[in-house]
């Protein structure tokens, strides 16, 4: 981690070294005071239950110890400490009003949640006292559907042999067709007609 | 003497439905093989023109307009998007023609962070669909997609995977992503004719890139 603009060269401020697993997601947030700043690297839930959204919370505030968040005034996070990650809560899809109350300020935000996302809400001081920012960290189908698509008809796909039978049943057809039009052709004579010339 | 046309009548209509009938018969002896995909880049498309918009950022997420277009220039594909929801049995809805793809509006809209799902169908009961030829794409393909407001998303191929419907990854396939991604999803592997239906499902995972 090098500051904001610093050449690719430069000397890290903050260095550490992440296994990254395949199909995983991570987040990597710098923590702590100024002296004591590391590197946290977090590996990510991106599973939300059905019509839910993750939420987990971030206590970056150096001047509110602990803290506790709230979501419409239910508590989520009874007590934050200051460079603390807290576990993801599953919340209802909505728009809640998320609070951070510390013993010195508070600080809330309206935040909207949509089914199959995933959001991190960082504690920070501001220049105005405890500020909260909401960040979406991932999203899905909010509605996921069940299964796979139906989508080929086998047009393209190999096939045997069509069934004979609509083509017995068509030979079938004629042959009564031709017995009985043969049959009444000789009741009625065609033989002496046609031998004799009419 | 008025007996003896329509005799004869049927009598000539009689052989000639049994010369159909045993014609028909011949001529669909025979099995026909699975039609072939033509080898990548054979009628591919040239790319999409104008300005490619950059990635979104998760601090301040953009509203994003509608996805209206798809063009995979190496494979030759390009079609409207229409809208498409859920089925009555919460399956997703396919198009209801075999030559246009869809956007499923449940899922996260094109270069928006999240998966975006498109669905397509691979063939009609006569001939190749507009995802026919989705199975030939590779890693690092490119995928446009054109949106409401005019706006370029380029996405590439990460990977192609087929797997049986009854073992669908739902969670891999509409699950979370922590950036834009699209999935293109068709069906592929064997048909069973007793059901008229494909058992698998082709899924085409792709990510978005910056230019």
């Amino acid at each position: 981690m090098r500051a904001a603009g610093a050449s690719a060269s430069s000397q890290p401020v903050l260095s550490t070294s992440v296994t990254i697993d395949a199909d995983h997601a991570y987040t990597v947030a710098g923590m702590g005071p100024e002296k004591g700043l590391r590197l946290q690297v977090m590996d990510d839930d991106l599973t939300t239950p059905p019509g839910k959204a993750l939420v987990r919370v971030i206590q970056a505030s150096l001047k509110q110890q602990t803290v506790k968040v709230t979501c419409n005034g239910t508590t989520i996070v009874p007590k934050a400490a200051f460079a603390s990650v807290s576990s993801y809560q599953a919340i209802p899809a909505g728009t809640w009003t998320m609070a951070a109350i510390g013993s010195g300020g508070t600080a809330t935000q309206s935040v909207t949640l949509a089914a199959g996302t995933v959001h991190t809400l960082v504690v920070l001081d501001g220049s105005n006292g405890l500020e909260m920012i909401s960040l979406e960290d991932a999203a899905g189908a909010g509605k996921p559907p069940l299964g796979g698509a139906s989508t080929g008809f086998g047009g393209t796909a190999p096939h045997g042999p069509g069934s004979p039978l609509p083509w017995a049943a068509l030979i079938g057809a004629g042959s009564l067709l031709a017995l009985t039009g043969g049959l009444r052709l000789r009741r009625h004579g065609l033989s002496r007609q046609l031998h004799s010339g009419v | 003497m008025s007996f003896r046309r329509p005799a004869a009548i049927i009598f000539a209509a009689g052989l000639v439905v049994i010369a159909a009938g045993t014609g028909g018969l011949m001529l669909t002896r025979h099995s026909t093989l699975a039609m072939r995909p033509v080898a990548a880049g054979v009628g591919a498309l040239p790319a999409p023109t104008g300005p490619i918009v950059a990635p979104p950022q998760s601090a301040a997420p953009r509203p994003v307009a509608a996805p209206v277009s798809l063009t995979i220039p190496l494979i030759g594909v390009t079609t409207k998007l229409i809208r498409l929801g859920l089925a009555s049995d919460g399956s997703l809805q396919v198009p209801p023609t075999t030559s246009v793809a869809g956007w499923y509006t449940g899922s996260p809209r094109p270069g928006a962070t999240g998966s975006a799902i498109i669905v397509g169908h691979i063939d009609s009961v006569s001939g190749p669909g507009v995802f026919f030829r989705l199975p030939e794409l590779r890693k690092g393909d490119q995928v446009y997609i054109r949106r409401a407001d005019g706006t370029l998303v380029k996405f590439l191929v990460t990977s192609v995977r087929q797997y049986l419907k009854d073992q669908f990854p739902t969670q891999a396939v509409y699950g979370p992503t922590p950036d834009a991604e699209l999935r293109l999803i068709t069906c592929g592997g064997a048909f069973d004719s007793a059901t008229g239906h494909y058992l698998s499902n082709i899924v085409v995972y792709a990510t978005e890139a910056s230019r």
